[in-house]
């Protein structure tokens, strides 16, 4: 079960911490580093949000669904990958947010 | 014994073409790891298990890629590449929106797809293909004397001058771009092949991989 993770910036320590302790102890620490940024941001210097899309074993989504108890403004998702390719896209815009800009 | 007699004709050996400095083909098990069949050592790996791309067996003709889910998903590789001339290959479904290897933060190469296919150099040069892939295509990218080339399905999309072009650093890459990325095949020269020995190669993967001219 494919799970989309979006957490203010402010959490991301705590996040990461809860990420390596519960699903993954070797490479958790380093779960939630992709920044998101308020859709009308006109620079990427300060990131609003992280997000992350993670595979999550059945026996782990309750553990999953739990913590959101913890992370109060979290956004916590189940989509199909192969089924929904734009879900992520598609929240981020329901939520105000975007990636960051490419260098090109 | 089981012969699998489409084992000789889809057959690709990198090799029968140059030096290769990195090659990712159809082998492994551990989503944490690609290894690099080159004989280099230069592994594509990801430790963290949110970002390892899944392996999803038998999806292009009857073999396993990666797929990278657009969000995070991305491998590092063990050393950068940074030879200026170059040939790379890539069997890949780029999705809508993909960046497929490079670096993309700060300058630096990357090769990306937004509904065409483009090089950026990470300081507004570009060089791009008008055509609108869909599905698992060929793409190769040829650097030679600051001119970088591009084709898909050994066809020229058009040439450039480009710079930053090295190094390689990364394979997929979630920060910019969130389309789905499943790549097959990943092979990289470290010179720039010519053109007897590319359409060649490329042929060859193309019969491996099923994909049509």
């Amino acid at each position: 079960m494919r799970y989309l993770i979006i957490i203010p910036a402010a959490d991301k320590d705590r996040a990461n911490a809860a990420a390596q302790a519960h699903f993954d102890a070797l490479g958790g620490a380093f779960t939630f580093t992709v920044p998101l940024f308020l859709a009308d941001a006109e620079t990427d210097e300060t990131p609003s949000h992280y997000w992350c899309s993670a595979e999550v074993a059945p026996a782990n989504v309750p553990t999953l669904l739990a913590m959101q108890a913890g992370f109060p403004s979290s956004h916590i998702n189940e989509y199909d990958l192969a089924a929904q390719p734009d879900y992520p896209q598609d929240r981020l815009a329901t939520l105000g947010l975007r990636t960051a800009r490419p260098v090109l | 014994m089981i012969i699998d007699p489409y084992r000789y004709a889809r057959a690709f050996n990198p090799f029968d073409y140059g030096t290769v400095v990195a090659w990712y083909s159809d082998t492994g098990s551990d989503p944490s790891i690609w290894p690099d069949l080159s004989g280099n050592g230069n592994d594509a790996t990801q430790a963290t298990m949110s970002k390892q791309p899944a392996i999803v067996p038998g999806a292009l003709n009857g073999l396993q890629v990666r797929s990278f889910d657009g969000v995070d998903d991305l491998l590092l590789l063990a050393s950068e590449i940074t030879t200026v001339a170059s040939t790379s290959l890539f069997v890949a479904d780029m999705g809508n929106s993909s960046a497929l290897i490079g670096r993309d933060t700060a300058t630096g190469y990357v090769l990306y797809f937004a509904s065409t296919l483009f090089i950026g150099d990470g300081a507004g040069g570009q060089v791009g293909s008008s055509q609108v892939l869909s599905g698992y295509h060929l793409i190769t990218v040829k650097l030679a004397g600051g001119v970088s080339s591009l084709y898909v399905n050994s066809v020229p999309q058009g040439d450039q001058s480009l710079s930053n072009l090295t190094p390689i650093a990364q394979i997929g890459k979630g920060d910019t771009f969130t389309g789905v990325l499943s790549l097959a095949e990943t092979v990289i020269f470290p010179v720039a092949l010519d053109d007897t020995a590319r359409p060649a190669a490329e042929a060859a993967l193309m019969a491996k991989w099923g994909i049509a001219a």
